[in-house]
């Protein structure tokens, strides 16, 4: 809403500056955009929130500076010459059907009007000043009655009107050209003013082109209807239209204000002797206009759910002030007719705090419990990985959870085949029209991004977020590329391999206390535009399930006996998982062995196709007894003697 | 053996020596020297080996000048490994502190993550628990419990992304707070920390962005209590004891009364300014009443807090779109812990 200072002052005294003005407007809700000197006045932009309809007038803006502030005291308001009626009024019928949406439609007849007068210049300033172009000397009057007071108005070409005017739903697929140039298709979920052969107007939203005004118009018919709030709510914004009419009625205009817009418009039109104009006459259904609703003050609820000291007395002057009527007798208060936002008690609670300030209310602790807080656990299971990966030199990533139409995308976090995705209806591009089912992807891309705008050998990143296919889960992925460290000269950095993914999983299992088998996770590499990716996801949603259930750490007694260690090394199928071997170690049941470890790895030149060299460490070890190199070398013939029954194995020297 | 012969024979070996470890310039020469003039073939030990062959007086006398050249000759080379072992020493020995080390293993977090958690330390640290809530959601817990009905013109002020079935991507956190009061009874002190989503993008709007949620239902909760804990938070998250804060009257559906909150800023020419930072306000009855909660017996407070404006603030980040483009140099600029 924009409005001048000087206009304003044309309803109240106005001593202290435009920033002082703007700053006392700011703190009661109407928040001042920006205010710019324009010659010797001053252009204000107040950003209204959608509960204020009141204060989209030059009047409202003045009345609430009123009552904000008493200093801001209204001018006498000099009585304007009554100016009677100069013709008859037209004869048309009028039908109103949608009598609830439309209870009250007011109309005067504009007769002869000249093709050569002129819009008066002070409105012609007005209008200039606040940015609202000059269209038709009639028009320009109803655009400024509809700034100075807030009532909407429209001007229909009157010799163009056939039969009797109807304000009814819209038939299924009635067409309509409008004023903005644009070609609407309604339905009868639109309401339309119309005659018996066209559409006037979209009622209250925007009129219809082939019947507005023009420099040629003689007769005119002026609208000043009233148009309820509920029925208008979202008449405009389903056809994706918001005009300065359809703004303030789907907000709440004053439905005294119909009247007091066409004697506003009776009294320009007489005393700059435009043309003619007949009296005013009214269709009224007052069974649907709105009412004034009573609401019992509870004073101490105003005072304790704000938290202020303030006594019966001053909350009544508060209200009255805001224009409401206050009964002592009953404790009642009544809105006036232009606040829609005061209907229950808690609208005056919040009255009562914005004209009380809330800079004036106190600041006042709450009593808490002392009591240690709780910490949640998903975050701070999360906030553990990040501080690992954030040790091991990985990066933290967040990105879009929307996606486009790339292969990579078609992939759930499990890197199987998904391509039921959450579609976005309404999508802004067709970059961003479907929800991720992975991380990966997005991690890719973040590489791919930083390989084009900067000089590394390494990267290493990752992220956490939720990802959406069959069901939400929580993940975690890293993905990398290049070398394992940053260039530096001490030493050539080996290239990553997947490997290095099996150790954050075992290590991110280690950090709660898990193993690596307790964890759902894939490791991968992938090749995209030419470069080679290797990744890991892991579910975070399936670990916290798994911690939740784990239990406190607990010490475990370990021998102070020297160990011995034997070696084994053995060719095996290449197809043999490690784990498989592993279990059938742990099937032999040697008690003393305290740990297996895998020292080497080989496949290639000297060992057959298919086939892999594994070297083994066994690291024996008795809480009771020294063990002797027999005993050692027996339990390793027992292991041997085990994998043999169940592999075929052979042993390298 | 006569000992004139053998005395000029050690002291030509000398002489040899001398002339020999003198012009050797590595390790691997100088253990071929030491083989050639002290091994087990070389002439000195050979000539130990034959003292046996000499009686008392002789073994004596010549024993002494043997040692006496092997002494020599030892004091010699090890001179010389000393010295050649000063120019081909492993680099790492020669350590210079002012060497960059090797591969470092600092990573990022990235700066949205640290806001985050910054204030939900701080919020925790005020009794305030924890809760998340789905990122796509239904009307319902969206708009329609959060008193915002669907002719409302609020609705008008997100706009949403709608997916298909009537599904939304949740344009709050607040919708966290209708979840949260359906399963606890009152008092509930809680936050919400998450992704919310519009459909708006340009140099201030990202169309997924984070907020906090906050949402105390108590009896006897006060706008004045509201006003205390943003205060507290404030001045926490800034670290700035003296900073400036306002409220000011506003509009949501679900509070009433509304507030948005403003701190004082020095802008870059230093001067002062109000920035918004938050919106608050008292939990709208309808909204208690929407969620079974007596509003004639409980009262509450909610805030909901933009993540990235606070961590534009408080890290001096002027473009909102560098949080998601994941830029190294831009990442690697927070590495504090």
């Amino acid at each position: 809403m924009k409005v001048t200072r000087s206009w304003l002052e044309n309803y109240i005294e106005i001593t202290n500056t435009t920033d002082e003005l703007c700053h006392d407007l700011t703190m009661a809700g109407l928040e001042v955009d920006d205010f710019s000197k324009i010659e010797d006045d001053y252009l204000i932009d107040i950003d209204l929130t959608p509960n204020r309809s009141d204060c989209l007038s030059a009047i409202g803006i003045s009345r609430e500076l009123n009552s904000i502030n008493s200093q801001y005291k209204y001018k006498s308001t000099i009585e304007s010459n009554k100016h009677n009626p100069t013709c008859e009024n037209t004869d048309l019928k009028f039908n109103i059907v949608e009598n609830k949406v439309c209870p009250r439609y007011g109309y005067m007849y504009l007769e002869n009007v000249p093709s050569s007068c002129n819009t008066p210049e002070y409105i012609n300033k007005r209008l200039r000043d606040i940015g609202i172009t000059l269209i038709h000397p009639v028009v320009d009057i109803l655009n400024y009655i509809m700034i100075d007071i807030g009532q909407p108005m429209h001007a229909y070409d009157a010799d163009k009107i056939n039969g009797e005017i109807t304000v009814r739903q819209a038939k299924d697929k009635e067409i309509m050209s409008a004023l903005d140039g644009n070609t609407y298709k309604l339905n009868s979920e639109n309401i339309v003013v119309s005659d018996s052969t066209q559409i006037m107007s979209l009622a209250g939203i925007i009129g219809a082109e082939e019947i507005s005004v023009s420099k040629n118009t003689k007769n005119i018919l002026v609208e000043s209807a009233f148009f309820t709030p509920n029925a208008m709510a979202n008449k405009a914004r389903i056809l994706k239209l918001q005009t300065e009419s359809s703004h303030r009625f789907e907000r709440g205009v004053d439905y005294n204000l119909p009247q007091e817009a066409l004697i506003k418009l009776s009294q320009i039109i007489g005393e700059n002797k435009i043309c003619k104009f007949s009296n005013i006459n009214f269709i009224d259904h007052e069974n649907f206009l709105p009412n004034s609703k009573e609401v019992k003050i509870d004073h101490d609820n105003i005072r304790k759910s704000i938290g202020i000291d303030i006594s019966d007395n001053e909350i009544t002057d508060i209200l009255l002030s805001a224009g409401c009527k206050f009964d002592k007798k009953s404790n009642t208060v009544k809105n006036p007719s232009y606040r829609y936002d005061l209907s229950i008690h808690s609208d005056y609670v919040e009255e009562v705090a914005r004209l009380y300030g809330y800079d004036n209310i106190p600041v006042t602790a709450e009593k808490i419990n002392i009591e240690p807080s709780k910490k949640y656990i998903p975050f701070e299971v999360v906030n553990k990985i990040r501080q690992y990966f954030y040790n091991n030199s990985y990066s933290e990533c967040i990105n879009y959870s929307f996606v486009n139409n790339d292969v990579l995308e078609d992939l759930d976090w499990k890197n199987e085949e998904f391509k039921n995705h959450n579609k976005i209806t309404n999508y802004m591009s067709l970059e961003q029209n479907k929800i991720r089912s992975n991380l990966v992807s997005s991690l890719i891309k973040n590489i791919e991004y930083n390989n084009n705008m900067n000089s590394e050998n390494s990267y290493r990143f990752f992220e956490i977020s939720t990802v959406f296919s069959n069901k939400d889960e929580q993940v975690l992925s890293c993905v990398v590329n290049g070398d394992k460290h940053e260039e530096q000269w001490s030493s050539k950095s080996p290239k990553f391999d997947k490997y290095d993914m099996t150790t954050i999983v075992e290590d991110i299992s280690k950090l709660f206390g898990l193993n690596k088998s307790d964890l759902t996770y894939v490791i991968k590499d992938v090749k995209s535009n030419g470069k080679k990716y290797i990744y890991m996801t892991l579910s975070v949603s399936d670990l916290i399930r798994k911690i939740t259930e784990n239990l406190q750490e607990q010490y475990v007694n370990y021998s102070k006996l020297p160990y011995i260690r034997r070696d084994l090394s053995f060719i095996i199928d290449e197809s043999i998982e490690y784990k498989n071997i592993l279990k059938i170690i742990e099937e032999t049941n040697v008690h003393s062995l305290k740990k297996t470890l895998l020292f080497d790895l080989y496949i290639g030149k000297n060992i057959p196709d298919k086939k892999k060299s594994l070297g083994i460490g066994f690291i024996f070890q008795d809480e009771e007894k020294t063990l002797t190199h027999e005993e050692a070398d027996n339990f390793i013939e027992k292991i041997l003697s085990h994998l043999k029954n169940h592999f075929k194995i052979e042993l390298r020297q | 053996m006569p000992g004139d012969t053998l005395k000029q024979d050690l002291a030509e070996v000398l002489d040899e020596a001398l002339k020999l470890i003198q012009g050797i310039s590595n390790l691997s020469d100088l253990e071929k020297a030491r083989i050639h003039f002290l091994g087990k073939k070389s002439m000195l030990i050979g000539l130990m080996r034959s003292l046996s062959d000499l009686n008392g007086e002789e073994k004596a006398s010549a024993g002494k000048n043997l040692n006496s050249v092997k002494q020599q000759i030892n004091q010699l080379l090890s001179e010389k490994k000393i010295s050649l072992s000063k120019s081909s020493l492993n680099p790492k020995d020669a350590f210079d502190l002012s060497m960059p080390g090797k591969a470092s293993s600092i990573g990022s977090i990235h700066p949205i993550t640290k806001t985050m958690n910054n204030a939900i330390e701080i919020f925790e640290s005020l009794k305030f628990e924890c809760v998340e809530g789905p990122e796509i959601e239904d009307e319902f817990h969206n708009f329609t419990a959060l008193n915002i009905p669907e002719s409302h013109p609020a609705r008008a002020m997100h706009d949403t992304f709608y997916l298909e079935n009537n599904f939304l991507l949740r344009t709050h956190t607040s919708s966290v707070q209708v979840r949260a009061m359906s399963e606890q009874n009152p008092p509930i002190r809680i936050i919400a920390p998450g992704k919310v989503y519009r459909k708006d993008s340009d140099i201030t709007h990202t169309p997924m962005f984070h907020q906090i949620e906050g949402l105390y239902v108590d009896k006897n909760v006060s706008f004045s209590n509201l006003k205390s804990v943003i205060n507290i938070f404030l001045k926490n998250f800034f670290e700035e004891d003296d900073l400036r804060i306002r409220f000011r009257p506003s509009y949501f559906p679900f509070t009433e009364p509304s507030a948005e909150v403003d701190i004082e800023y020095l802008d870059s020419k230093g001067n002062k300014n109000w920035l918004e930072i938050l919106g608050c306000g008292m939990v709208h009855p309808n909204v208690l009443e929407m969620a079974n909660i007596d509003s004639k017996i409980y009262s509450g407070y909610a805030f909901g807090l933009g993540v990235e404006r606070l961590a534009m603030l408080k890290l001096g980040i002027t473009d909102l779109r560098l949080f998601y483009e994941n830029d190294l140099r831009f990442l690697k600029q927070f590495q504090r812990i």
